[in-house]
């Protein structure tokens, strides 16, 4: 059994390295193999954009690492060469490696989901890794649907006031939250690369349009054709959040009795603002329709992070700034129904604990 | 194979690379589509999907908040699907490889980008430099020099006078010349019980303060060995760097001179960094100045040593670590023209493996601080060490910044260079190129800073066919506590040496004078990257002098003909010295007392 947990950011500097850093090191006292992997860049001493110092990973002899030929000669770290794939980086191509000096760490990996996927594939099945940790990078999300779940870092970095830091949290779990599709019906959309359209007469073909993704009005026309016979729309790549929207504006009642099935819920997030997407999902019910995902993406935790980089206009220079920590976590703890957790003042031994339930 | 690619502004005005590239693309029979500007991100998703392309080229300007929106773009392509099917790279100012990484794009160009490394991505092979933009070789500064004279006068007073030397020094020698031969038997035995007598027999040679390391293994003050951990250390540093470094050329034509920079503060590891740093940011060549205390000092130390305070100290070790730090293309020289151990100093460079080394009598003898007999006993030695390792040496003229005219400082240049031909060497020229006590007495540079120093070039052109190196550095005195100032002065001055069609210049960082400590590796950078905008803006355009620089090219002529009639006249190079007929006592120039009545008598 083994577990592959997404730590994804919904900002730059939410805290996605600290938690990481954090986890890795809670693992380490347990003795848990661990894979480690970054969709980004992570060992900068300094932030690449905001000019602040970072918070480094630390990684002790025999983790397993997915990192960029550049990365290698990095940090303190030192390791033996697993393998070199094929994966192409700015940095390089992905070396799968061990630890062989325990050190600092610069951990720059495989930017989409088809990589992370080989990657994760081999750290568990041919080096025995139990846990796997992929470090998020900035806001980016999609490539973490080849993960088992993933814990959200947060925080003022993302947004200075806490109330629509809170509402904007609690949009992104509900819509990563997502009933999935029955698994007996999953087999019907598997293989299906285009918008289709079900008929409710089960004689009647099913309708596949020219686009993958919904993300333009022409495409919502098309949709909107014969919409009376269909009885589901089938999404199998990215919904933007104004195409839905226009959608909804057309359909309005006519959602009655039918269901919108998504491949995984990554394809709605990256779409648009997620408490806005959240509200058309809202819309699609209160009209009599369903939504539904064939692949679900648990949100495991939350790490909330009151620290953020204030923006000097008088230096045109960033420094440290914060938000109140207590109101955050409380009014967070109070609608979020996982942990919720400021790993910097906690650790990380409650998560870790979830995660090992998890595994279990 | 033919790609089809998509090119995007994402940004409301910017896509003048994409342009240029696109321009690249289509060269390459590729099949391009540029959008324009300010469409929005799903717009370009479709337009992707729709044209059905093999890579898609980003074009944005870095700013507050833009990283987010290039992240949320590859997760846009991710989403839909396209993200297997098709590379996508970012270009823009402030786009660095990690940055790409973190956004998450196959590829990152930023400034400096050439069309033909975006086209080779775009093309799925390995980008491989044009051999114009990046450094190869070393370059041979006497190349193409056959140094006859012009000025056929001038080369009889010089062989008469280099008789002269010849014949003072033939009976001669000195505790130097002996230390170094002892050096040259310890590096060549292999027999360690034999190395101990002859480092007991070097030491005899020596001042207490070394004859203490040798004898009790004690280190004078303000210095100390490197630890075991220290060397390693700074090999992993170097091997670090060498890793990551991509260094830049400064040249941006033929024409534009070598560019060397002056190191030594004492410390292993700051010396390394900051050569490492000027590699990297274009530098040519590197210059090592040792400890003032070294050169008043008889003898050497062994093994890798830190000195607190400024000057690199001079042993084997320390200089073939310096050695082994630098690029195969970084030109290397070691100073050996003043000093105690000059002989000793080209031995070790020579050994070592340096490209070229330092030796002037008349300015060590003159501004060094050392005595005139004693360094022209010993130059002979150390010129002779310098032919037989082929290290060609330039011979500086300092003595300059100590108030003496140049005409004079440039007599004993060419007193000593002729020395060196005879002697099978080969010298090279350094006049300085910046505001001397001279000028400022005369007035010669109240209009501009060009018309003297060109007269310099022009002067010994007229005179010989050699190769000139600027120094030392160039713009010496025309800089201030303003770094861009200094910088500005330093390219300035790059320049002019360019047009004048020099072979070499040695440049000041822009806190050179100003640092109160210990120079700082950014303001380095401040120079090169000042001196390589400033070649590439003059090109092969020259900086044309008023009359006066042929004027007093001409007089200066003079003045050194008439200086080498006196010296030659005084039928003795080393009474000449010390008479001032080479610099007097009234321009600043004083003969050097450290090792005086040390010469030792063959007979």
């Amino acid at each position: 059994m083994s577990l592959t947990i997404g730590i994804a950011g919904t900002a730059k500097n939410t805290g996605k390295t600290t938690t990481t850093s954090a986890i890795l090191g809670e693992l380490y006292n347990r003795n848990i193999s661990i894979g480690l992997t970054s969709i980004g860049y992570d060992g900068e001493e300094i932030d690449n954009i905001t000019g602040l110092p970072k918070p480094r990973l630390y990684v002790k002899e025999n983790t397993i690492l997915a990192i960029a030929k550049k990365c290698l000669k990095g940090g303190s770290a030192e390791y033996e060469v697993l393998e070199t794939t094929n994966i192409t980086t700015p940095l390089g191509n992905i070396n799968i490696v061990r630890v062989v000096k325990e050190g600092l760490a610069v951990v720059a990996g495989p930017n989409k989901g088809s990589q992370l996927k080989y990657v994760k594939d081999k750290m568990i099945n041919e080096l025995g890794c139990k846990i796997i940790l992929v470090d998020g990078a900035l806001n980016r999300i999609a490539p973490m649907v080849e993960t088992d779940g993933i814990i959200i870092a947060t925080g003022a970095a993302r947004n200075t006031n806490i109330d629509v830091l809170v509402e904007e949290t609690k949009a992104l779990y509900e819509l990563l939250n997502l009933p999935k599709v029955q698994e007996d019906k999953l087999q019907h959309f598997l293989h299906l690369e285009k918008i289709a359209l079900f008929p409710k007469n089960t004689d009647e073909g099913i309708k596949s349009l020219r686009y993958g993704s919904l993300i333009d009005n022409s495409t919502v026309n098309e949709i909107l054709t014969d919409i009376n016979n269909v009885q589901i729309i089938f999404i199998p790549y990215l919904i933007s959040e104004l195409a839905l929207k226009q959608l909804n504006d057309n359909l309005r009642g006519l959602w009655l009795d039918k269901t919108l099935i998504i491949k995984d819920p990554i394809k709605l997030i990256t779409g648009g603002d997620s408490q806005n997407l959240l509200n058309e999902i809202k819309r699609i019910k209160e009209n009599g329709g369903n939504v539904e995902t064939l692949k679900n993406l648990p949100l495991l935790a939350i790490t909330v992070n009151p620290f953020y980089p204030k923006y000097r206009f008088d230096k045109n220079s960033y420094e440290p700034g914060y938000i109140n920590r207590d109101e955050l976590l409380e009014k967070m703890q109070n609608v979020m129904h996982i942990p919720v957790i400021d790993i910097k003042q906690e650790g990380a031994a409650t998560l870790v604990n979830t995660l090992l339930i998890k595994l279990k | 194979m033919k790609k089809k690619v998509l090119l995007a502004p994402l940004d409301p005005v910017h896509d003048i690379g994409l342009k240029m590239i696109k321009r690249g693309l289509e060269q390459n029979g590729h099949d391009t589509l540029l959008m324009p500007p300010d469409y929005s991100q799903e717009e370009i998703i479709k337009a992707i999907v729709d044209n059905d392309v093999d890579v898609v080229l980003i074009s944005r300007t870095l700013g507050y908040g833009v990283a987010e929106i290039l992240g949320k773009f590859i997760d846009l392509a991710e989403a839909a699907g396209i993200r297997d099917k098709v590379k996508i790279g970012i270009g823009g100012m402030a786009i660095r490889p990690e940055l790409a990484a973190e956004l998450g794009f196959d590829a990152g160009f930023g400034p400096g980008t050439t069309v033909e490394e975006a086209v080779a991505f775009v093309e799925g092979r390995e980008y491989v430099p044009s051999e114009s933009g990046i450094k190869q070789n070393k370059k041979d500064i006497t190349q193409g020099y056959d140094y006859s004279f012009r000025n056929k006068r001038i080369e009889k007073l010089l062989d008469t006078i280099v008789d002269g030397i010849l014949d003072y020094t033939s009976n001669k020698t000195s505790t130097a010349i002996l230390r170094a031969e002892l050096r040259r038997q310890i590096l060549d035995s292999t027999d360690e019980s034999e190395k101990q007598k002859l480092r007991q027999e070097y030491a005899r040679y020596c001042d207490d303060v070394v004859k203490s390391f040798y004898e009790a293994g004690k280190y004078r003050e303000k210095t100390r060995p490197l630890t075991k951990d220290e060397v390693k250390a700074l090999r992993g540093y170097v091997d670090d760097v060498n890793f990551r470094m991509n260094p830049i050329k400064l040249q941006h034509t033929d024409k534009n001179p070598a560019v060397f920079i002056q190191y030594g503060t004492g410390c292993p590891f700051m010396d390394i960094a900051h050569i490492k740093s000027c590699e990297a940011w274009g530098a040519d060549g590197v210059v090592h100045f040792d400890p003032s205390w070294g050169a008043r000092t008889e003898g050497f130390l062994e093994g890798y040593i830190t000195h607190e305070e400024d000057g690199s100290i001079i042993t084997y070790e320390n200089l073939k670590s310096i050695k082994e730090s630098l690029a195969p293309y970084t030109l290397w020289q070691v100073r050996a023209h003043r000093g105690l151990n000059t002989p000793e100093t080209v031995l070790l460079a020579g050994k070592i493996g340096a490209d070229l080394t330092k030796i002037n009598i008349a300015y060590g003898s003159l501004s060094g601080g050392t005595d005139p007999s004693r360094l022209t006993v010993d130059a002979v030695a150390a010129i002779k060490y310098a032919a037989e390792f082929g290290m060609p040496f330039d011979v500086v003229t300092n003595e300059e910044l100590s108030g003496v005219p140049a005409f004079k400082a440039f007599a004993g240049m060419l007193i000593v260079s002729k020395l060196g031909l005879r002697l099978g060497g080969k010298p090279i020229l350094q006049p300085l190129f910046c505001y001397s006590p001279e000028v400022m007495i005369n007035g010669q540079m109240v209009d501009n800073y060009v018309d003297f120093n060109a007269a310099k070039i022009y002067c010994l052109r007229n005179i010989v066919n050699a190769p000139i190196w600027c120094g030392a550095p160039i713009g010496f005195l025309t800089q201030t506590e303003d770094r861009v100032q200094s910088s500005m002065m330093t390219a300035l001055h790059a320049s002019l040496a360019s047009s004048l069609g020099v072979d070499a210049i040695s440049i000041a960082s822009s806190d050179e004078a100003f640092s109160k400590g210990p120079i700082t590796a950014a303001s380095r950078i401040d120079t090169l990257r000042a001196t390589q905008a400033s070649f590439r803006f003059f090109g092969h355009a020259d900086i044309t002098p008023t009359e006066n620089a042929k004027k007093w090219a001409a007089e200066m002529e003079e003045g050194i003909e008439k200086v080498l009639e006196a010296v030659a006249k005084k039928g003795n190079f080393v009474d000449a010295l010390y008479q001032g007929l080479l610099g007097s006592r009234e321009d600043g120039a004083y003969p050097g007392r450290a090792g005086r009545n040390t010469v030792i008598s063959k007979s």
